[in-house]
């Protein structure tokens, strides 16, 4: 049995939407509106029918034995060269050995089944084991046309053997004709079409159909005997006659994937094979017909094998694997249909060595480094003598493939100064799995994705094309992984190392949650907390030395302090203990707080002083000599606590009210006074079950009414990126607004002289009318208005 | 048994042109123009020079090859004249030959001078090489630039120390501008203007995170060095006398960029090429004893990581450091790039190390003017080139005998 035995496939990532086009360049020619529909593929810049036949390969060669192959044979009507083997670079590529033969197949769009019928000739005349047959086109069409519309780009791949048959091969039958719907005379860079009704009527709709009788009388067979017709032509509605000539149910004309990435030329009737095979079961038979002077007729059986072929990316993953490009000038130039100014830097000497892309041919085409026998390091490039520090032995590296080891970002930049056809050009070192690292331009990624520690794969691009000479260079490139774990990576970006917090109030509820997180992310914290009952009566070491422990047992650095915010000794004993333990002072949240909840009918002097002082005495106890550190050292982060209670109000809780919106008060004026120095002061009124909110907040949420919602918002507004100062916040349950004095645009009553009561109530809806309000940054700015200077601020 | 350089070489004349898109110029006049100062410093003739050393790098824009342009344009008369190039760091390079000749004992006088006339390109930024970089590197190097090479200098630092990335650039344009505070004092400097760290900041990005004023420009210039024994230099009566204390050079081995231990940030060259220079001159404890200093600010990140390749700042540190002023003129700590550096000077390949030297040996010698540091003692350039990833560092210290 002989056959297909594995298959691949490649589609580069870009797209472009064919209305994007009509859009940009259909006034030119508005009759491509009839076939503006779905999106086609398109290289990138650095990407060629070379480089897609490498991918294609490589795609096609997973999981499957190399040694086997006996030929490689490129099939293309865009070759770069056109006398230096192709297939020989392929094949470098995938580092075969010398004695594997090569074959260009080109000239005609059914080059590629043509290569398949020469490949499986070699295989069953027992001349090869196996033969790898590749196919690619990039095919160039003029702006604003109906092939612009039509062509995509793209390649794919079959092995053909008698080992490990996934669809047995049948039969073939050719006929070969000199019909010339088009053709493309050497050196010109445009194909030339003849009428397209002559080309469906006298071409594909007799051609095709007798290719395939010829093979079903061949064989014996009928159409009944074919499940999958598998034949590309663009002209929708000749797909349909052509399959009626033949008999054929239409729902066995396979999808030509015109809307998702368009007719890739020679490689077409490959990549539809591939993505025929990606679907199909054991048994189908499937018809592959290739159309270009002449027609290929080829036909297969589904065998149980391909149940076992190992899993590959294919056309069906290359096709989801996309990425919409908007700008049709990007299309063009990618193609080089326009010139752009490059500027003189662009002027720099391009010829290549020969001498040195021969003796180097491992290293640049197939991104083969050495690995030392000695000490075991794999390297790049391979030299003759190891980079290991403690190695440098002579001569003892033998050939280490890298191109199909995973690696990650060590460093990365986005450079807008070199000279890119895509700007910014994106480089930086990888670091490979097992060992090795080199340099590398990164590719198919844009600088806002790239990540230090995000994995990446090497791919074959074109480095650059020597337009002087017509010579195109290859090397290998780094290609991010999309999707891949970003949020773990790039998670911790906000951190503290270096930084002394303090936290008070932090033996538990909120303030414990901040002094862990905040120690988590690297800042040594100092954990006050009097230990007392929510009323502020008692104390304890043991709340403070708890968090303490907890940090210290994650690894962080933590100080317990058991002084009370109370009084002016015990905010200067916890500011002293950050400076004298930790050497410095850089974040102060204000969290200790106690409750005394009276109406105010029943709140003794007595407990309105106390919710006072602990909450707001506290805070300017703790916060001034705290600031003092802070202005030194030419940075601050100050949190305060204040409340819904204070903003709003809450019945039973004057005193709290007074205090939570009297930290509000003394943040407004310490943001003016701490704004040189950087250090900024803002506000949070958090919704959380702690103690403090036990007997307030209903208990079925309580699991949304974690104080880990909270927790996030303060973090920021310590972090030294956090750049806003005076703002009050809400936040609970995940959820988070601003809050924010509003004043009204308010107007002059009485006309210069002083208004009567009679007119403020004339007036009053004006005076009251908050719709056009805004904010002022300070006091100054929100009197300006009476002093008749209208905008304010 | 080999002894070091410290106190054996003194520098007794110098001289630097005004750094600038010198227009009006070529290297040709730019050499002579140092050279007439430096020979009035000396006191010498053109007669005394014994031996020269010319740094040059880019010679496809410049003066071409061989040392004779440098024989031709000052006319010495047969003399040995060696050219000299080693990427950035050329201009310490051709002091190095010049210091060694004379310590040696093979000559009493020789002439060190590094110039280059890079506005010749017709665009900004260092010359494209193409092909030119070298057959085999030209056919896999990534397409890179200095700004992009030396810019993963920050993606690495941020992810390894935890910075986040606003910090990390508010640190590297606090460099930039503090460089600027310095260049205002200085009449040869390039840039005189004042940039502030929100200037900085705000500056369309060259090579992400790099903006405009986080890279040195590309300029014109000269300077040139006369040295001689310390003997010598008493006989000829110099009353204070500038001696070399340490010149040492390390180049990579190509493990940062082809073994797995290099972070990518920081110069493993730099970290043991000041640690063999401390030792030379007998310093322990660099922190307290350098007085000022002259780094490779081509970049400012680049210029923020070497504070720690020079065990000043603690590794990880610099941020802080820099944060707090201790590299400002006026900060208390080490003024660093006291002239303005390459920041304010530009940077004409081969000239800019004998730049660096120049200003600290106006320093040493008080002849500063506004920019005059009390009484220093060491003065230390450190002159940089290639890429993190593969380069040549060179560290110069000076003081008095």
């Amino acid at each position: 049995m002989i056959g297909i035995t594995s298959f691949g496939g490649y589609i580069p990532r870009l797209r472009i939407e064919r209305m994007t086009i009509y859009q940009n360049i259909g006034w030119y020619m508005p009759a491509t509106m009839m076939v503006a529909q779905g999106e086609r593929s398109f290289c990138n810049w650095d990407e060629d029918t070379l480089t897609m036949a490498v991918a294609a390969a490589r795609d096609c060669m997973t999981g499957h034995d190399r040694s086997r192959l006996g030929a490689v044979y490129l099939a293309s009507t865009t070759l770069p060269f056109a006398d230096r083997q192709n297939a020989g670079i392929v094949k470098a590529a995938l580092n075969l050995s010398d004695e594997v033969q090569t074959n260009d197949f080109s000239s005609s769009l059914k080059s590629s089944t043509s290569a398949m019928v020469t490949g499986l000739a070699g295989v069953k005349a027992g001349e090869l084991d196996e033969v790898l047959v590749v196919a690619s086109d990039k095919r160039q069409a003029k702006a604003a046309g109906f092939y612009e519309m039509w062509f995509g780009d793209g390649a794919a791949a079959v092995t053909l053997g008698r080992e490990g048959v996934v669809a047995e091969f049948l039969g073939a039958h050719s006929v070969s004709l000199d019909f010339v719907d088009h053709y493309r005379g050497s050196g010109k860079k445009f194909d030339y079409t003849w009428e397209e009704r002559w080309v469906r009527d006298e071409g594909y709709s007799k051609i095709i159909p007798a290719a395939v009788t010829g093979l079903f009388e061949k064989l014996g067979i009928g159409i009944e005997d074919v499940d999958r017709l598998v034949f590309p032509c663009f002209f929708m509605a000749e797909r349909r006659k052509i399959g009626k000539k033949l008999g054929a149910d239409p729902e066995k004309i396979t999808d030509n994937l015109h809307e998702v990435c368009g007719e890739c030329g020679a490689a077409h009737p490959l990549v539809m094979l591939s993505h025929t095979l990606e679907q199909a079961a054991p048994g189908e038979r499937i018809l592959l017909a290739g159309f270009g002077q002449g027609c290929d007729a080829l036909y297969f059986k589904v065998t149980d094998e391909i149940r076992k072929l190992p899993a590959r990316n294919g056309i069906i993953e290359s096709l989801a694997n996309k990425r919409k490009v908007e700008q049709y000038t990007k299309f063009l130039k990618f193609r080089e249909l326009i010139e752009c100014e490059t500027g003189i830097r662009a002027e720099a000497p391009t010829q290549t060595a020969m001498t040195v892309v021969w003796r180097e041919r491992k290293m640049l085409q197939g991104l083969v480094g050495g690995i030392c026998s000695s000490c075991g390091t794999p390297q790049f490039p391979k030299m003759d003598v190891c980079v290991n520090p403690d190695c440098r032995a002579h001569h003892t590296q033998a050939d280490y493939e890298f191109a199909d080891r995973p690696a990650k970002v060590k460093t990365f930049t986005g450079d807008y100064l070199a000279v890119s056809v895509d700007p910014p050009g994106i480089y930086g070192m990888i670091q490979f799995e097992g060992g090795g690292r080199m340099l590398a331009d990164f590719s198919d990624c844009s600088l806002d994705q790239v990540f230090v520690g995000q994995p990446v794969q090497m791919a074959f691009r074109r480095r650059y094309y020597d337009s002087e000479r017509g010579f195109s260079g290859y090397f290998w490139k780094a290609i991010p992984q999309p999707g891949s774990g970003q949020a773990e990576v790039r998670g911790e970006q906000i951190r503290f190392d270096g930084l002394v917090a303090i936290v008070t109030g932090a033996g538990g509820g909120l303030g414990k949650k901040y002094a862990i997180e905040l120690a988590r992310r690297g800042a040594r914290v100092v954990v006050n907390d009097l230990g007392g009952a929510t009323d502020g009566t008692g104390g304890s070491q043991a709340p403070a030395d708890k968090v303490v422990e907890e940090i210290k047992a994650n690894g962080g650095d933590a100080l317990a302090s058991y002084d009370s915010v109370a009084t002016p000794e015990g905010g200067a004993a916890i500011v002293a203990k950050a400076v004298e333990g930790f050497g410095r002072l850089d974040i102060l949240v204000n969290n200790a707080g106690i409750l005394r909840d009276r109406t105010l009918l029943k709140m003794e002097p007595g407990e309105f002083e106390q919710v006072l002082t602990v909450h707001l005495r506290g805070a300017y106890n703790v916060t001034r000599p705290a600031f003092a550190h802070m202005k030194k050292g030419g940075f601050g982060r100050i949190i305060m606590t204040t409340s819904a209670a204070g903003l709003y109000g809450n019945f039973g809780q004057t005193n709290y009210s007074s205090a939570k919106l009297g930290l509000v008060g003394f943040m407004n004026t310490l943001k003016i006074e701490g704004r040189k120095y950087d250090v900024r002061v803002n506000a949070v009124a958090p919704v959380a079950k702690t103690r403090l909110t036990a007997d307030l907040l209903p208990p079925d949420l309580s699991d949304k009414l974690k104080p880990e919602f909270v927790v996030p918002l303060v973090v920021y507004l310590c972090s030294a990126g956090c750049e806003q100062s005076g703002m009050i916040f809400n936040a609970g349950m995940g959820y988070f607004n601003r809050v924010a004095m509003i004043a009204g645009e308010g107007l002059f009553v009485g006309d210069g002289e002083i208004p009567t009561p009679e007119q403020i109530m004339q007036n009053w809806e004006a005076i009251n009318d908050l719709s056009a309000g805004r904010e002022f940054e300070d006091a100054m700015a929100a009197i300006a208005p009476m002093l008749g200077s209208g905008a304010g601020k | 048994m080999a002894t070091g350089i410290k106190d054996k070489v003194a520098i007794i004349g110098m001289g630097c042109t005004r750094f600038g898109e010198r227009w009006d110029v070529g290297a040709e006049q730019l050499m002579v123009e140092a050279f007439d100062e430096c020979l009035e410093d000396a006191a010498l003739e053109r007669g005394d020079i014994e031996a020269a050393w010319l740094a040059t790098c880019m010679d496809e824009v410049n003066v071409g090859k061989s040392a004779l342009p440098l024989s031709r344009v000052l006319r010495t008369p047969l003399i040995p004249v060696t050219r000299t190039e080693n990427y950035c760091a050329s201009g310490t390079e051709a002091f190095r030959g010049a210091v060694y000749a004379v310590a040696s004992g093979a000559y009493d006088v020789c002439l060190a001078m590094g110039v280059e006339k890079l506005k010749d390109t017709g665009y900004g930024g260092l010359p494209n090489p193409g092909s030119g970089a070298g057959s085999l590197n030209w056919l896999w190097f990534p397409n890179l630039s200095a700004p992009g090479a030396f810019a993963q200098l920050a993606s690495a630092y941020a992810a390894k120390y935890a910075v986040d990335d606003q910090t990390l650039k508010r640190a590297m344009a606090h460099v930039s501008a503090k460089s600027h505070d310095n260049g205002l004092l200085n009449p040869k400097a390039h840039l005189r203007k004042k940039v502030t760290v929100e200037q900085v900041m705000a500056a369309p990005i060259i090579a992400h995170p790099l903006g405009l004023f986080d890279c040195c420009g590309v300029s014109d210039g000269a300077a040139c060095a006369i040295v001689t024994t310390v003997e010598k230099a008493r006989e000829l009566g110099k009353g204070e006398i500038v001696s070399v204390k340490a010149l040492q050079l390390a180049l990579s081995s190509g493990e940062e960029m082809g073994y797995d231990d290099w972070d990518g940030d920081h110069f493993m060259t730099t970290d043991k090429c000041s640690l063999s220079a401390y030792a030379e001159a007998g310093i322990t404890d660099p922190r307290r004893e350098i007085s000022m200093m002259e780094l490779h600010d081509c970049f400012s990140i680049t210029e923020l990581v070497t504070y720690e390749d020079l065990h000043i700042s603690e590794r990880g540190r610099a941020v802080t450091d820099v944060l707090d002023g201790f590299y400002d003129r006026l900060g208390g700590g080490i003024p660093a790039q006291v002239d303005g550096g390459l920041k304010c000077f530009g940077h004409p390949i081969g000239a800019s190390g004998l730049r660096m030297l120049y200003e600290m040996y106006l320093q040493l010698l008080g002849r500063a003017a506004e920019r005059q540091i009390d009484n220093p003692s060491y003065g230390l350039t450190h002159n940089l080139g290639g890429f993190p990833f593969m380069n040549v560092c060179s560290i110069a210290i000076i003081g008095r005998l």
